[in-house]
């Protein structure tokens, strides 16, 4: 679960067509929730539905920092990717 | 000589090739129970009530609990292995091992459980979407766990991964010819538990039941 004290960032997404693919329940589309943490440099990615109660993993976007201030551009990476508004 | 020993066998193969051959062409029907006849499927889809999709706020898999201990100590998981596969023999704990099971979404046949999920037809985070986030904990149960109605399918688990909680406006199985009987499940699991549905959504199902 993504913990507010460590090095942690979230964004609001809406999730690209096709969806997210995630470990525990496959594809979630919508609107989502994205967040990455890092401890001692690893990073796990986790999404979740806006409002919801549970959060999934990315594990494929799971990667290691050698500069922890490189999270936030890996997080920033990572919504550009995946952030589809409706247009 | 030669020939008439050759016509018997003939004679006498060939009636075994076509028992084989039935018994090879009709697996088990991998399928649940009360899937509408497409003009049944028709009418239940203009009964149901049409309306935009509502907000996943509080959603969580928990509020579905799923894969409950049924009267067999067999939970629903095991109990639809049991009923979709083929030559499913179960141990003493009820999960399979051995049997084989055809995956109608795709067309792929597997023998190891473990490459078989069993789809929630209606996706929980779809039903929460469309009417089930207003439920009792117990009825969201009742529907994750529906032996009866065609809510529950045992498919590839990839297939099923890829489907995750989309609505047949964005995905349907890959195998098109399944989609006919695809729709009618989602539209009779829908009137069964009285689920809305979205404009698009309808147009697909639609779409699909005529090609039935």
């Amino acid at each position: 679960m993504p913990d507010q004290d460590r090095c942690e960032r979230r964004s609001a997404i809406t999730a690209p067509p096709g969806g997210v693919m995630t470990d525990e329940v496959g594809v979630i589309t919508g609107d989502l929730e994205l967040a990455t943490e890092c401890t001692d440099g690893d990073v796990t990615v986790w999404v979740r539905y806006a409002g919801a109660a549970e959060w999934y993993r990315l594990s494929a976007a799971d990667c290691h920092l050698y500069d922890p201030r490189d999270h936030e551009a890996l997080h920033t990476a990572l919504v550009a990717v995946l952030h589809r508004p409706a247009t | 000589m030669t020939g008439h020993r050759s016509l018997r066998a003939t004679l006498t193969a060939l009636p075994l090739a076509g028992i084989l051959g039935l018994a090879l062409a009709v697996p088990a029907t991998a399928e649940p129970p009360g899937i509408p006849d497409p003009a049944t499927a028709k009418t239940e889809l203009g009964e149901l009530t049409i309306a935009p999709e509502g907000s996943m706020d509080g959603y969580s898999r928990q509020k579905f609990p799923h894969w409950i201990e049924g009267p067999d100590h067999c939970n629903t998981r095991e109990a639809v292995l049991k009923r979709d596969g083929t030559n499913v023999q179960v141990g003493p704990d009820c999960y399979p091992i051995s049997g084989s099971w055809f995956s109608p979404y795709d067309g792929a046949t597997w023998t190891r459980p473990s490459d078989v999920d069993i789809d929630h037809v209606v996706p929980l985070a779809a039903a929460w979407r469309s009417g089930a986030a207003k439920w009792t904990q117990e009825r969201r149960q009742a529907f994750a766990n529906d032996l009866e109605g065609p809510q529950l399918i045992a498919v590839t688990d990839n297939v099923n991964q890829a489907k995750g909680d989309q609505t047949p406006d964005k995905w349907m199985p890959p195998a098109s010819g399944y989609h006919c009987r695809y729709a009618s499940m989602w539209v009779g699991s829908k009137h069964k538990y009285q689920l809305t549905i979205t404009d698009a959504e309808k147009t697909a199902l639609q779409k699909a039941l005529d090609g039935c």
